[in-house]
C-alpha cells in the first residue's frame, strides 16, 4: 500500500519535489512534470474518449471488486487505521467508509448516473443523432484538476471516477489526511493497466499529487496550466484564492465548486416515531456531522410536549448508536460544549445531553427560534466544524415556519462559512409533507431525502444541483441540414 | 470618582432600602467576619445565597424566569445549585452583561474591562457605586488578613507598575488605587501609557517611567508596597541579577537599589496574570529570583526577602482570591462562595486535591447575580483558617479555536485552516 504523499503516476517517470510541512516530508510533482502530464494528457483523453463507455466502466468496476477482495482479506487494515488516525474519526467509521468504496466504483451505478446526465451515452464515443440531421457528441472537457480538501475517502472518488468515465485526463490533489487511502484506491488502476488497452489508457489518464497551499507548482498549474476544468471541494479561504488564480489563466478553465453545505432535518409530530429517531441518530453520529448532508439543525412541527417526547427517544438512540462510534474530544472542546449547553438552557431551550467524553451528544429544543447564534457569539470556536453530535431542533407550529428555518440557515452566525442547506431529511406525512416538498423546491436546497439515509446518494441524482458527469464534458453539435426551410432567405 | 465619592454615593443608594442589600452591607462591614469558623461562614453564605436569589427574582424578570426554568426554588436553594447557575465569563464579553443587570440597576457607577491580552473581545462589567464601595471594603479586609497586618493610615508608599489611565479600565488597578486612597497612602504609577497610530491603526503600549520608579526606590517611607504583574518583578529582578558590578554600583548610587529595600512591612504584590508573556518561569522561580533583590525589614531589623502576595482577580469578580507565598494558598473573602466544577461533567467537585474549574459566587454584588466561571483550573485543600479551604491555581484551560477536524467533503486546504 502507498505511504506518505508520493505522487501517483503510471506509465512514465515523474519528477518530484520534496519539502517539509509541519515536520512531515511532503512530496509533490515538479512543475516540469505537471506540464508534461498535461501535454500527454490531452492525447490520452482523445484516445480514451473513443473507447466504448462499457469498457471504461468495466475497468472501474474491476477496481472496485479488487478493492473489496483486499478489504475482505485484511490487506487494507493498516490503511483503515491510518485514515482513522489522520482524520480523527473512529476506526469503525473508517472501516464503513472503506466498505462503501465498491459501491462508488460499481459500473452499474456509474452507468445509471451517466444515463441521468446525458440524453444518449453513445454521444460519449461518437456523434449521436438527437434530431433529423442533427448530432451531438460529449467530449471530455479536461484536462481536469480536482482539489478535494476533505478528510474522508469517498468524496474525492466521486468526481474523479466520473471524470475518468467521461474520458478526461484527471489530476487529483487529495488532502493530507486522506491522501494515502485515496492513493490506495487509484493504485489499483495501475495494477490493471496490463489487462487491456482501455485499462492502460485509464491508468495513464489518472495522476495524484499533493500540493502545499504555497506550492509554486500549484500556483503555476492554476494560473497558467492548459486545463479545461478545475473542480474544488471545500470552502474559504482556499476557494477564493484558487478562483482568483483561475481567473488569470489564459486557457480559461471552468471552475466548478462544491462548497461547504450542511443538512437539515424536518420532522412532524405524526412521523416522530422510534424508527425516525433511530435513523436520525445514525445520521448525526456518522462522520460526526461533517458531511455536507449531515443533519446539523432541525425543525419539529408540532406540540412542545410531543417534541420533548421525540427528543427523549432520540437521546436514547444517540446513546446507543454513539457508543458504537467512539468520538474524540479535548478538554477545551468539552469546556466550550458544556458552556454552550448552559447558555442555551439559560436562554430557555431544553437541553438533553450526555457527559460521556466518548459520546458527548447534545440535543436542544428551542421554541420558535434558534438560541444557538447567541451561544456561538460567546464561543466563536463552537462553529459548524467543531460541533459534533449536536443538534438543535426548533419547535414550530406550521410547515411554513419550518421552511423559514431552512431558508434562514445560511444567514446565521452559527452556520458561518456554509453556502446553504444541501440536504433536507424529511419525516412528514399527508398534506403537510406535500406542502414541505413544494416549499423546499424554492428554498435553495439541493436534496430532499428520507431521514433514514440522508448520507447516501442515489446513483442517478445530481451533485449539488449539477449533473457532474455532464459538467465534465462539453457538447459539440453537428448539423447536416439547414435550420431555415428550403427557399427561405 | 474617588473613594470618598464612592462611599458617599453608596450610602445614598436606594437599594439599601431593600432588606437583603442592607443585610449584605452590614455583613460586609462586620469586623468579626475573618474570626468566624468555616461552618459558621458556610451557613452564612448559604443563607445569603437563598436571600440573594429572592432579591434577584424581585428585581429582574430574567432571573425570576431563569430560576423557574432551572427548577431552583430560591427559598430552599442549596449551594450546590451554584453549579447550575454559574455563567461562563465569555458571555460577559462586549455587551454580554447587559441582560444580566437588574431592572433597577443604579447609575453613576463604572465599567471595567479585561486587559484583552487573550486576543478576544474584552469582558466588560458594570459596577454600581454600592458595588464599588463593597469592592473597596471587602478587598481591603481580605488584603489585610493575608498581609497579616493593617495598612496604617497615611503611612507608607506604593508603586504600581501600571499607568494611571488603567484606573478606569482594569478592576485590579482600581481596587488598589481606591483602597490606598481610602488609607491615605501615596500611590505612584510606574508606567506611562503611550498611544499612537501606524498606517491608520491605533496602538497603545506601556513604558516604564524612570523618574517615578526612582521616586519610589528613593523614598524613605515605609512600608513600601510594590504592585506589579509577575512579569514586572521578574524582569526587574532579572535585570539586577545580570548587572555587572560597576553598573550595579552606579544604579545603587542613583536609586539605592539593588536590593530594593521595602522597609518594615514591605511587600511585593503580584497580580494580573502573564500579560501576554509566554516565556515566564514558574511563579516559585520568580519569587526565588526576586528574593535576592527585594528585601523587607525596618532600619534596626534584620533584613529578609520581601514577602510575596499574589492576587487572583478577574474583571468579573468584585473580590479577589489572595495568597501569601510560603504562608497560605489563595483564600477568598469570607462571604464569597468558591466552588470547583468537574471539567468534563460540570458537576461540583468536593474531593480535596482534585482539579476543577473554579466558580465564584459573590453575594455582595447587587447589580447582577455574580456567579460565574472563567475557565481556570484550581485545586482545593483543607485549611485551618476561616474559610476551611485554600485554593491553588493550576492553569487556564485552553480552548482550541482552530479547525481541529477537517470536514468530510472538504474544508479548506489544510494549511489555510490554521489561525482560523
Amino acid at each position: 500500500m502507498s505511504s506518505g504523499t508520493n505522487p501517483l503516476v503510471f506509465g512514465r517517470h515523474a519528477e518530484v519535489v520534496k519539502k517539509q510541512l509541519d515536520g512531515h516530508e511532503v512530496s509533490e510533482l515538479s512543475e516540469a512534470s505537471v506540464w508534461e502530464l498535461l501535454a500527454e494528457g490531452r492525447s490520452v483523453q482523445l484516445e480514451l474518449s473513443k473507447r466504448p463507455v462499457e469498457e471504461r466502466l468495466e475497468v472501474i468496476d474491476r477496481v472496485g471488486r479488487l478493492w473489496k477482495e483486499r478489504l475482505d482479506s485484511g490487506k487494507l487494515d493498516g490503511s483503515i487505521d491510518s485514515l482513522s488516525r489522520a482524520a480523527g474519526y473512529g476506526r469503525k467509521l473508517s472501516l464503513m467508509e472503506f466498505s462503501l468504496v465498491p459501491f462508488v466504483l460499481n459500473g452499474a451505478n456509474i452507468r445509471r448516473n451517466l444515463d441521468a446526465s446525458f440524453p444518449n451515452l453513445e454521444g460519449l464515443v461518437r456523434f449521436s443523432r438527437v434530431a433529423p440531421g442533427e448530432y451531438c457528441r460529449y467530449m471530455p472537457v479536461g484536462p481536469v484538476f480536482i482539489i478535494s480538501s476533505g478528510n474522508s475517502l469517498i468524496p474525492p472518488l466521486i468526481p474523479t471516477v466520473l471524470s475518468l468515465a467521461t474520458g478526461n485526463f484527471t489530476l487529483l490533489r487529495p488532502s493530507m489526511a486522506n491522501y494515502s487511502a485515496v492513493a490506495d484506491v487509484f493504485s489499483l488502476v495501475g495494477e490493471l493497466a496490463g489487462t487491456s488497452d482501455t485499462a492502460r489508457l485509464m491508468s495513464q489518464a489518472i495522476a495524484l499529487s499533493y500540493f502545499t497551499h504555497d506550492s509554486p507548482t500549484l500556483r503555476a498549474l492554476l494560473s497558467r496550466g492548459d486545463l479545461g476544468l478545475v473542480n474544488f471541494w471545500g470552502g474559504e479561504p482556499a476557494r477564493t484564492t484558487v478562483g482568483k488564480l483561475i481567473l488569470e489563466n489564459p486557457f480559461h478553465p471552468r471552475y466548478l465548486v462544491n462548497g461547504p453545505m450542511t443538512g437539515f432535518v424536518v420532522v412532524d409530530g405524526a412521523s416522530a416515531d422510534g424508527t425516525v429517531a433511530q435513523k436520525l441518530a445514525t445520521n448525526i453520529v456518522l462522520y460526526d456531522q461533517q458531511l455536507c448532508s449531515s443533519p446539523t439543525q432541525g425543525a419539529f412541527i408540532g406540540r412542545w410536549e410531543a417534541a420533548k417526547a421525540f427528543a427523549e427517544t432520540l437521546g436514547e438512540e444517540l446513546a446507543k448508536v454513539g457508543s458504537d462510534y467512539e468520538m474524540k474530544m479535548g478538554e477545551g472542546a468539552i469546556f466550550t460544549l458544556q458552556s454552550v449547553r448552559r447558555i442555551l438552557r439559560f436562554g430557555g431551550s431544553e437541553v438533553y445531553s450526555s457527559d460521556d467524553p466518548r459520546n458527548m451528544w447534545t440535543l436542544v429544543l428551542s421554541k420558535k427560534s434558534s438560541g444557538l447564534d447567541d451561544a456561538v457569539s460567546s464561543f466563536p470556536s463552537f462553529n459548524l466544524y467543531n460541533r459534533k453530535r449536536f443538534l438543535e431542533m426548533v419547535v414550530v407550529d406550521t410547515p411554513a415556519e419550518a421552511l423559514a428555518q431552512v431558508e434562514g440557515l445560511r444567514f446565521r452566525k452559527a452556520f458561518g462559512g456554509v453556502d446553504r442547506v444541501q440536504t433536507v431529511g424529511l419525516a412528514a406525512k399527508g398534506p403537510q409533507k406535500d406542502e414541505l416538498v413544494e416549499g423546499l423546491a424554492s428554498s435553495g436546497v439541493y436534496r430532499v431525502t428520507p431521514v433514514a439515509d440522508m448520507y447516501m446518494r442515489s446513483s442517478a441524482e445530481p451533485f449539488d444541483g449539477v449533473n457532474l458527469a455532464a459538467a465534465l464534458t462539453y457538447t459539440i453539435h453537428s448539423r447536416d441540414v439547414p435550420v431555415l426551410p428550403e427557399g427561405a432567405s | 470618582m474617588d473613594a470618598q465619592a464612592i462611599f458617599q454615593a453608596a450610602e445614598k443608594s436606594k437599594l439599601l432600602g431593600d432588606p437583603y442589600v442592607s443585610k449584605v452591607w452590614e455583613t460586609v462591614n462586620d469586623p468579626s467576619l475573618f474570626e468566624r469558623s468555616p461552618d459558621y461562614l458556610m451557613e452564612l453564605r448559604k443563607g445569603l445565597f437563598r436571600e440573594s436569589l429572592q432579591f434577584f427574582a424581585r428585581h429582574s424578570r430574567h432571573y425570576a424566569e431563569l430560576f423557574e426554568r432551572l427548577s431552583i426554588a430560591p427559598s430552599d436553594a442549596e449551594l450546590g445549585d451554584l453549579a447550575k447557575l454559574a455563567v461562563p465569563s465569555d458571555i460577559l464579553r462586549g455587551e454580554g452583561q447587559k441582560p444580566l443587570l437588574i431592572d433597577d440597576v443604579e447609575p453613576g457607577g463604572e465599567y471595567f474591562k479585561s486587559s484583552g491580552t487573550s486576543g478576544k473581545e474584552p469582558v466588560k462589567v458594570y459596577r454600581s457605586p454600592l458595588d464599588l464601595a463593597v469592592m473597596i471594603k471587602a478587598n481591603t479586609d481580605l488584603f489585610e488578613y493575608v498581609y497579616g497586618r493593617h495598612l496604617e493610615e497615611g503611612k507608607g508608599v506604593a508603586l504600581f507598575m501600571a499607568a494611571p489611565e488603567l484606573r478606569y479600565r482594569l478592576s485590579f488597578v482600581a481596587f488598589v488605587q481606591l483602597a490606598l486612597e481610602r488609607k491615605d497612602i501615596e500611590l505612584i504609577y510606574g508606567m506611562d501609557l503611550l498611544e499612537g497610530a501606524e498606517n491608520g491603526v491605533p496602538w497603545q503600549k506601556l513604558e516604564p517611567n524612570r523618574d517615578r520608579i526612582l521616586k519610589f526606590l528613593k523614598s524613605g517611607e515605609e512600608p513600601k508596597l510594590f504592585f506589579t504583574a509577575p512579569a514586572g518583578v521578574y524582569l526587574m529582578a532579572k535585570q539586577f541579577d545580570e548587572m555587572g558590578l560597576f553598573k550595579k554600583l552606579g544604579y545603587r548610587l542613583a536609586s539605592g537599589a539593588p536590593p530594593v529595600r521595602l522597609g518594615r512591612g514591605g511587600l511585593v504584590v503580584t497580580g494580573g496574570g502573564t500579560k501576554g508573556f509566554s516565556d515566564l518561569p514558574p511563579y516559585p522561580d520568580i519569587v526565588e529570583l526576586s528574593a535576592k533583590h527585594f528585601v523587607a525589614g525596618g532600619r534596626n531589623e534584620a533584613r529578609s526577602p520581601a514577602p510575596f502576595m499574589d492576587v487572583l482577580g478577574m474583571t468579573e469578580t468584585l473580590t479577589a482570591l489572595i495568597d501569601r507565598y510560603g504562608a497560605m494558598d489563595k483564600v477568598p473573602h469570607p462571604l464569597s462562595e468558591v466552588f470547583l466544577l468537574d471539567p468534563k461533567t460540570f458537576k461540583p467537585v468536593r474531593e480535596e486535591g482534585k482539579q476543577g474549574i473554579v466558580g465564584i459566587f459573590n453575594p455582595f454584588t447587587t447589580s447582577w447575580l455574580e456567579v460565574f466561571y472563567p475557565g481556570d483550573l484550581m485545586v482545593a485543600k483543607r485549611s485551618s483558617r476561616y474559610y476551611g479551604r485554600e485554593f491553588s491555581f493550576v492553569r487556564r484551560l485552553t480552548t482550541d479555536e482552530g479547525w481541529d477536524l477537517q470536514r468530510a467533503c472538504g474544508g479548506s486546504m489544510e494549511e489555510m485552516m490554521r489561525g482560523k
